[in-house]
């Protein structure tokens, strides 16, 4: 009797021991993959190319369109691209031109 | 009875041209900003006025900006003057302003070598109108025009069909657009076909063609010095002809 309690307390902790085993495999595999999408990510930050940024003006004497202008500047962001249009707009009318 | 007859046509006929058609059109002037043209027809006299109220869409303010170059002078309205000759070449007499002058520019301008697709048609303004194409210095347009109005006049500088052109544009461009509202027949508003512009220079389409790319072309250097710098590479992209006009007489001669 005191035989089999003895083999089924091996059997019980053998089986534990095995599942400990598995799930700790696992786990170090979700590290891993976690690491590799960390890395990734931070590669595309670094390669994130410009865009191109644009400012159309169009050019009005006396009601009729005499000329257009498309000014372009390579930007990373939206934002950045924003601030830009912005400084543009501002910057053409500190020097004078009078918008329609 | 030969004479009655005769009486009752000449009635007609002057009361036909008495008459003075109206046509508005929207005028597409640019992809964010459109205005309007009034097109008057009396006695063979042709004049058309293009607005001074210019509607800017307001949706696309942060990239798109409009600039009036006439030092903060306010639009004004620009005129037109024609007749009804339908000659291979027509004069015609036109306002426009350069650097705050203010022009008056004769133009001969050559009747495009119009193509009438007859089974084309659509309604305009209630009227049943046919496709024709052609090309007008240098750029190719599509018009439909009314037999029902039967005169050889458009807005702007167009003319040559067999019937009023109620709708122009050019081709693969998203501007420079005339489409009729409305269309009056008898309309009663008094207007001067042969306006004076005493206080305009006098001046020929070349000159004046001349002047404007002259100035244009400081206008873009000055913008182009004007803007912020910027880490990454700044280009400007410069078009002296926004227009249906891209290509001019003396051009095409020089050319040959």
């Amino acid at each position: 009797m005191k035989k089999i309690i003895l083999l089924a307390a091996f059997g019980v902790a053998g089986l534990v021991s095995a599942k400990n085993a598995v799930e700790s495999k696992v786990e170090t595999k979700s590290k891993t993959e976690v690491k590799a999408e960390a890395k990734t990510e931070v590669g595309e930050e670094v390669k994130s190319p410009k865009q191109t940024c644009g400012v159309q003006v169009t050019y009005y004497s006396g009601g009729q369109v005499v000329g257009s202008q498309l000014l372009t500047s390579e930007q990373s962001t939206l934002e950045d691209c924003q601030k830009w249009q912005k400084g543009v707009r501002f910057a053409l009318q500190i020097a004078g031109f009078w918008t329609v | 009875m030969n004479k009655i007859f005769f009486l009752i046509i000449c009635s007609i006929s002057v009361f036909y041209n008495a008459q003075q058609i109206h046509v508005r059109y929207l005028k597409v002037l640019s992809s964010f900003a459109t205005t309007h043209e009034d097109l008057y027809i009396k006695n063979d006299q042709v004049i058309s006025i293009q607005d001074s109220i210019i509607t800017e869409n307001k949706l696309t303010d942060s990239w798109t900006m409009a600039i009036n170059i006439d030092n903060g002078k306010k639009p004004t309205k620009q005129y037109f003057v024609s007749d009804l000759s339908n000659d291979k070449s027509k004069d015609f007499f036109f306002t426009a302003n350069v650097d705050s002058r203010s022009f008056f520019i004769y133009d001969k301008v050559a009747q495009p070598n119009w193509k009438i697709e007859e089974n084309q048609t659509k309604t305009i303004a209630g009227y049943k109108c046919i496709k024709a194409t052609g090309v007008f210095r240098g750029s190719s347009i599509t018009a439909y025009f009314s037999k029902e109005l039967p005169y050889s006049a458009g807005p702007f500088k167009f003319y040559g069909l067999p019937g009023l052109i109620l709708d122009i544009r050019v081709d693969n461009m998203d501007h420079e657009i005339w489409k009729a509202e409305t269309v009056t027949i008898d309309d009663k508003k008094l207007i001067a076909y042969k306006p004076q512009f005493l206080n305009n220079e006098k001046i020929s389409l070349k000159d004046y063609v001349e002047a404007k790319e002259a100035h244009m072309n400081k206008l873009f250097k000055k913008v182009s010095d004007a803007i912020p710098p910027s880490s990454g590479k700044i280009t400007s992209q410069n078009n002296q002809r926004f227009t249906v006009e891209q290509k001019y007489e003396w051009e095409t001669e020089a050319d040959k």
